[in-house]
């Protein structure tokens, strides 16, 4: 006599996967490793995937590096990266949350804060967010200056006591702690203070204003 | 043994199903492989090309059973009910990698046991897959926690039916009764 196996088997593996998500926690350190280890990157890693709206990363040379700030600003700033290092650099340790569901456990990062640079450069009353853009030009993102001036808002150059990788955003990044890891500007070339927040690249695609991690 | 084949309907839902799949699987591999990340980039592309397979699987697994209930049905029947024989498969389930593998032939079926434990698993997991993209895609709507358990399930559900489609091509191709297979079944 036959019997729907398959039909049970099926529900079954729903049943399994439901129970994943719903119940217990998250999944075993050693099978977490194990998909984003060895098998997961299937290169070396530190643990970070690689994202890029585009198909090259911005080449750049210490010499001729230069950050600016500026817009609604009474003192324009375009930095070298010894002067931007001169400002004074702080440690930021922090876990790293993609909105694809990785992340990065304790990721200490090395950099200046992000309100110290634009008190630097004098916002003028008039300006209320930051406009970020990437080296490329290609990667734009807004920031409420008051979110801009909250502890932990850096401009990373280093990353676990090492310069910033050209794939994690050398030679300078945004590092939001709060927020998801999109925000955080990789190849930062530019910060423009603007009257108001635009429409960042994901955000014209589709994602919601708001990229805090939702508890 | 002479085998029921495939209609045209059963066809256009497994090779619809397949490019959909494989599309996802591309994409997938792209996006979660850092050294193919950066070799391709273009991430809002790679990403908006993952969910279109997505919707474009989804709409053909509901549209085309819709449209053709009774045949699919039959089909659903035929993949989802094991009998003594499909059990006995079991036994010796290496077998159908040897050249000497045929089916029983007491009775003619359209599927071994093989081929509907395949289907069970293949169909769960792309529902899965499909619900745990969810959060991943709509993060917004969904606490930081439940994305990250999204995306194990993702991850661990495309090893999965990675590695099962993987030993459904290689028998379709090289089987004893796959396409480029010469073994005695095909004979």
């Amino acid at each position: 006599m036959s019997q729907p196996v398959g039909r049970r088997l099926f529900l079954a593996g729903l049943a399994g996967g439901v129970a994943l998500i719903a119940l217990g926690g998250r999944l075993p350190g050693a099978l977490r490793s194990w998909l984003e280890g060895p098998l997961g990157e299937l290169s070396p890693s530190d643990g970070f995937h690689f994202y890029s709206v585009t198909g090259s990363i911005p080449s750049w040379d210490r010499a001729g590096w230069r950050l600016a700030v500026d817009g609604l600003v009474d003192q324009p700033l375009s930095l070298s990266l010894d002067e931007l290092t001169s400002i004074g650099l702080q440690t930021v340790t922090a876990d790293f949350h993609c909105v694809s569901g990785w992340s990065v456990s304790s990721v200490r990062w090395r950099g200046v804060s992000l309100a110290a640079l634009v008190d630097l450069a004098a916002v003028r009353p008039a300006g209320r967010a930051l406009r970020l853009e990437s080296g490329d030009g290609a990667y734009v993102d807004y920031l409420d200056l008051e979110v801009a001036r909250k502890p932990g808002v850096i401009v990373a150059l280093g990353i676990r006591d090492t310069p910033l990788s050209s794939e994690r955003g050398a030679p300078a990044r945004l590092v939001v702690p709060f927020y998801y890891g999109y925000k955080g500007v990789k190849w930062l070339r530019r910060i423009t203070v603007v009257e108001s927040a635009g429409v960042g690249y994901w955000e014209a695609r589709g994602y919601d204003a708001d990229a805090r991690i939702r508890d | 043994m002479t085998r029921t084949p495939a209609s045209a309907t059963e066809k256009a839902l497994h090779w619809s199903v397949a490019a959909a799949v494989l599309v996802l699987l591309v994409t997938g591999v792209v996006m979660y492989v850092p050294s193919l990340s950066q070799i391709v980039g273009q991430r809002f592309w790679v990403r908006t090309s993952h969910l279109v397979a997505a919707i474009v699987l989804v709409a053909v697994v509901l549209v085309l059973p819709a449209l053709r209930w009774g045949e699919l049905r039959r089909l659903e029947r035929d993949l989802s009910f094991w009998d003594r024989a499909d059990w006995d498969w079991f036994r010796r389930p290496w077998d159908v990698f040897l050249s000497t593998y045929h089916e029983p032939a007491a009775e003619p079926r359209r599927f071994n046991a093989g081929q509907k434990l395949l289907a069970a698993l293949v169909a769960s997991a792309l529902v899965l897959l499909a619900v745990s993209g969810l959060p991943m895609y709509w993060w917004w709507l969904f606490a930081g926690e439940v994305v990250q358990r999204a995306r194990d399930l993702h991850v661990l559900a495309s090893f999965a039916v990675t590695a099962l489609i993987a030993g459904h091509v290689y028998l379709a191709a090289f089987g004893p009764s796959g396409l480029l297979g010469t073994g005695a079944a095909k004979r």
